[in-house]
């Protein structure tokens, strides 16, 4: 017995030699890295001309909403949005016409999460309640009529978005974990656990080698996940605050992140670091939302100050701003085809750009 | 700790305008803006600077090139409370580049972000009671004030002589102050209060979202380190060390390849992106016609997309179904089969993985099937242990088939895939979509989904103007004598086209009128009009809206199909008259032919 326990304490297994080692993995990690980086992203594409100035009016102008407008998504032909309200309102809009065409009434406030699903048949929604809540669109029922709580959270909803079939809903929330849940029996598929802090945003990768996810949180840190096994496969620090947004690089390749840091970073998985920030000195205030032109080569970000910015993606500067609203761009989103950005604001409206 | 004690780090956007303003504030002459004083509604000499001044300022500090974005800096630093304009009712809240408009800096004690109660409602209730309190023409209290104050008796009903009392005292206070002082004070004040309680119709910038569920201090906690969490910080690591990495200038180049590549589908940077015109712009939904996600004659760009990865062609679902026509062909169409089924299991409802992937076992995977699919007995062997291992747990069987089926999808990719690119069919795809002329068409190819899905457009489509509401002729049916002649049942893929579900014959949904023209129902050779002359837009009857000269769509809407086929020459040079060309292989059949 006295053997064993002298065993026990020269083992490895004190936290100091855990921590030491963990701390050792990491230098390598980082050296290996440091080498393999012979160029930066601008020296890069110094041989890309510079793009022309190009300018985005507002088209329409979708109002409707008796609160700030915390959210959007487009659906997949195109022409559809859902939105969603501090309210508690969720409207269905055919944004080419400016008709609304559903209208729902949540029993909660601050609906920060909502999702067109992939049929065009089903919207998703959810915030203060902790809840996500499926209600299928018929043209003659009230959507309220049929809808089902799919998803439970202890906190906070705080982005929800279907998968590539209006059967399963990806969730994020303010207690700091995502969760995979089969729509049909509403049960729980998979968790992914590994956030210090509150989960802002997630996006599905697009890339031919599916089945991952990233998600980012109040932790400043961006997670990439195996949707399968529930793990966590790649770390992206760098944000010095929140990150309110991801968005995945349409290679699948790359995602990019928007922060209170008031910087939008490009982090690639492949190289597993950051390789472009997108900041200017003057612009303070934070970015609550991105997303990519389907090229990938413009990055689209709403932030506090009321604007849109547009960067280029590859060359890192500036192409334009919008002074797209009278209060803050809470969210955003590039159509399915490309054709036209959508932004909506705590100034209770929506526009569509192009 | 008790959580609530720890002051959360001022949010960086605070710190940021902190930084601004104090740099801005430098009294040392050069660095910071010079204030000057000036003769303004107080008889005193206040120092101010102007608008011009800060935008100036800001303009030379952060590089700024243009006017407007440092003026919208300044005005989000005037919104918060940092610098106000001496005079509210002369310099606004909106900065401009104007020089008789006055600012002065905002004290420290009065900053927006100060989380010491300087801005509750009590303190507000004793600011107003001052002011009612003092000379009613200097300091009398808006209708809103007024109205605020009002209620806030009520509310601190208690509280009302303590209320009286400190506006008293501060009253007496003051008045032992200098003038100049005792005006600083009163503008900081009213700036202050005017931050914390806007006017109505004002935008409420101290306004918050939902507060965070993990404070710092709880994510402080969560991050601290255990045995646990260095072990799997530990196996983390490690992993990753594995990972192949590339070299950096690779990676990067990669984001080259693939902007070179895509750059042309992106509708924000090429406008033949989006052919005949992006339909945000145009109000002409026709690009979304030809787009939609089974056409008849499927667009150049599409195609061409297809060619780029196998994956486009795949998750493309009009590709998925003409790569499964050419594996017909090839008796390869089981492979394709297989690997959509799995998909559809994997992205199902957990109630049918059970039965789904025995079927799909029988189906494809079994020695007696006719189906059976072409995979290696070692990744047979990984899957049927699973199916053993899994059976009753439904969740756990969504992933089972992945080895077979990643199997199947680079067997595709590495050799039915370049054949198909390399394909009649293919080629034919392409042809049939280069020789659509989207830029000069007239009429729209839909499709029968399109015409299903989106019900007649509704009448009123509102215009950026407001002045003229377009009239959208809503009784267009859909047919019209007026046959394209690209009808589809000529071209080489027509067996393909046959198995898409149209739910419309051919001819008839390639006749479909745009919803924003009033056609004439005309004889076929199109509108009477000869080659070469083209239909003036304010002939059309039922027309209220008038077109600009500059209308870019006017030249296209114009012209007008003609009633024979036209070389292909032509068709690049001439730009007024619309050629249809037929592509050579093709019959050629006159329009009036009609439906077979």
């Amino acid at each position: 017995m006295a053997t064993e326990a002298l065993r026990i304490d020269g083992s490895q297994d004190t936290v100091d030699a855990l921590s030491a080692e963990a701390a050792n993995l990491k230098k390598k990690l980082e050296e290996e890295k440091a080498k393999l980086a012979d160029m930066d992203m601008g020296e890069v594409t110094k041989k890309i001309e510079n793009m022309t100035q190009f300018n985005m009016k507002a088209r329409k102008v979708l109002k409707g909403h008796h609160g700030k407008v915390l959210c959007m998504d487009w659906s997949k032909d195109k022409r559809h949005i859902v939105s969603s309200s501090q309210d508690g309102k969720m409207l269905v809009w055919d944004a080419f016409t400016t008709n609304k065409e559903h209208a729902v009434t949540m029993p909660t406030t601050w609906v920060m999460a909502c999702s067109y699903g992939p049929t065009g048949d089903v919207v998703a929604c959810g915030g203060l309640d902790n809840k996500c809540t499926i209600y299928p669109l018929c043209m003659d029922d009230d959507p309220a009529t049929k809808k089902r709580a799919v998803a439970t959270h202890t906190s906070y909803l705080s982005c929800c978005t279907f998968t590539t079939s209006d059967k399963q809903i990806l969730t994020g929330s303010g207690d700091s974990t995502c969760a995979l849940w089969d729509v049909e029996s509403g049960q729980l598929i998979q968790s992914f656990h590994g956030h210090a802090g509150d989960v802002m945003s997630i996006d599905l990768s697009p890339s031919e080698t599916g089945n991952m996810f990233v998600s980012g949180g109040c932790d400043k840190v961006a997670n990439v996940w195996d949707m399968r096994t529930g793990e966590c496969v790649q770390m992206f620090e760098g944000h010095d605050s929140d990150i309110n947004s991801v968005r995945f690089y349409p290679s699948g390749d790359a995602f990019a992140t928007g922060s209170d840091d008031a910087t939008c970073r490009l982090f690639d998985l492949r190289a597993d670091r950051e390789v472009n920030c997108y900041k200017k000195e003057s612009l303070i205030f934070g970015c609550n939302s991105v997303d990519f032109s389907v090229s990938g080569r413009l990055l689209f970000g709403g932030y506090n100050d009321y604007t849109v910015n547009i960067w280029d993606v590859l060359k890192g500067h500036r192409v334009s701003i919008l002074y797209a609203h009278e209060n803050r761009v809470s969210c955003l989103g590039v159509s399915p085809d490309g054709t036209a950005l959508c932004t909506g604001s705590w100034d209770y409206t929506l526009k569509i750009w192009a | 700790m008790d959580s609530r004690l720890i002051k959360p780090p001022k949010a960086p956007f605070v710190s940021k305008m902190e930084k601004m303003i104090v740099a801005m504030a430098k009294s040392d002459g050069e660095t910071g803006i010079v204030m000057r004083a000036k003769r303004n509604l107080f008889s005193d000499q206040i120092e101010s600077f102007s608008g011009c001044d800060i935008v100036d300022w800001l303009k030379r500090q952060y590089n700024i090139s243009d006017v407007k974005e440092a003026c919208y800096l300044a005005t989000n630093l005037c919104q918060y409370g940092y610098i106000y304009p001496i005079d509210f009712k002369l310099s606004s809240y909106t900065v401009k580049y104007d020089r008789s408009a006055e600012y002065r800096f905002q004290a420290p004690y009065f900053w927006p972000f100060r989380k010491d109660g300087t801005a509750d409602s009590i303190k507000y209730a004793i600011y107003l009671q001052k002011r009612s309190l003092r000379n009613k023409q200097k300091h009398g209290l808006e209708p809103y004030e007024q109205e605020a104050f009002d209620k806030l008796l009520k509310v601190f009903a208690d509280k009302k002589e303590f209320i009286e009392k400190q506006a008293r005292e501060q009253v007496s206070e003051a008045k032992k102050q200098r003038r100049k002082e005792k005006i600083l004070l009163d503008l900081q004040e009213k700036a202050f209060w005017r931050v914390h309680r806007p006017p109505p119709g004002c935008i409420k910038t101290m306004e918050e979202g939902p507060k965070r569920y993990f404070q710092p201090s709880q994510m402080a906690a969560r991050r601290r380190k255990n045995k646990e969490s260095f072990k799997a910080e530990i196996t983390f690591l490690k992993k990753a060390l594995e990972r192949p990495k590339p070299k950096l200038s690779k990676v990067l180049e990669s984001y080259l390849t693939w902007n070179e590549q895509y750059q042309e589908y992106d509708p924000f940077l090429d406008p033949n992106a989006a052919l005949p015109s992006n339909p945000w712009v145009s109000d002409d939904t026709l690009f979304w016609e030809v787009t939609d996600t089974l056409v008849k004659i499927p667009t150049e760009l599409r195609v061409k997309k297809w060619a780029i990865s196998f994956f486009n062609l795949v998750k493309d679902e009009q590709g998925l179904r003409e790569f499964e026509d050419f594996l017909r062909k090839e008796y390869s169409l089981e492979n394709i089969r297989f690997w959509k089924e799995v998909e559809d299991m994997k992205n199902g409802p957990r109630s049918a993985i059970e039965t789904k992937v025995e079927w799909i076992c029988r189906e494809f995977l079994s020695k007696t099937s006719p189906k059976e699919i072409n995979v290696d007995s070692k990744t047979l062997e990984i899957v049927n242990k699973s199916r053993e291992e899994m059976r009753g747990k439904p969740e756990s069987m969504r992933y089972i088939l992945d080895p077979a089926q990643e199997h199947i999808y680079l067997l595709m990719k590495k050799d039915s895939y370049p054949r198909f690119l390399r394909s009649e069919q293919y080629i034919n795809l392409k042809e049939m979509a280069h020789n659509q002329p989207l830029k000069k068409r007239f009429f729209a190819f839909g499709s029968g989904k399109t015409q299903i899905k989106r019900q007649t457009p509704s009448p009123k489509s509102p215009r950026r103007s407001t002045s003229s509401e377009r009239e959208v002729n809503s009784d267009i049916s859909g047919d019209s004598p007026i046959h394209s002649i690209n009808t589809p049942m000529h071209s080489y893929s027509t067996g393909n086209l046959k198995d898409m579900d149209m739910k419309q014959t051919p001819t008839s949904s390639s006749l479909r009128i745009r919803p924003t023209y009033t056609i004439q129902a005309s004889p076929p050779t199109v509108g009477g009009l000869s080659p070469g002359q083209t239909r003036r837009r304010s002939d059309e009857p039922g027309r209220t809206r008038s077109m600009n000269a500059g209308d870019p769509r006017r030249k296209s809407n114009l012209e007008v199909p003609r009633s024979f086929p036209i070389s292909a020459e032509k068709r690049k040079s001439d730009a007024t008259l619309l050629s249809l060309n037929v592509p050579a292989k093709n019959n050629i059949v006159a329009p009036w032919e009609g439906n077979q």
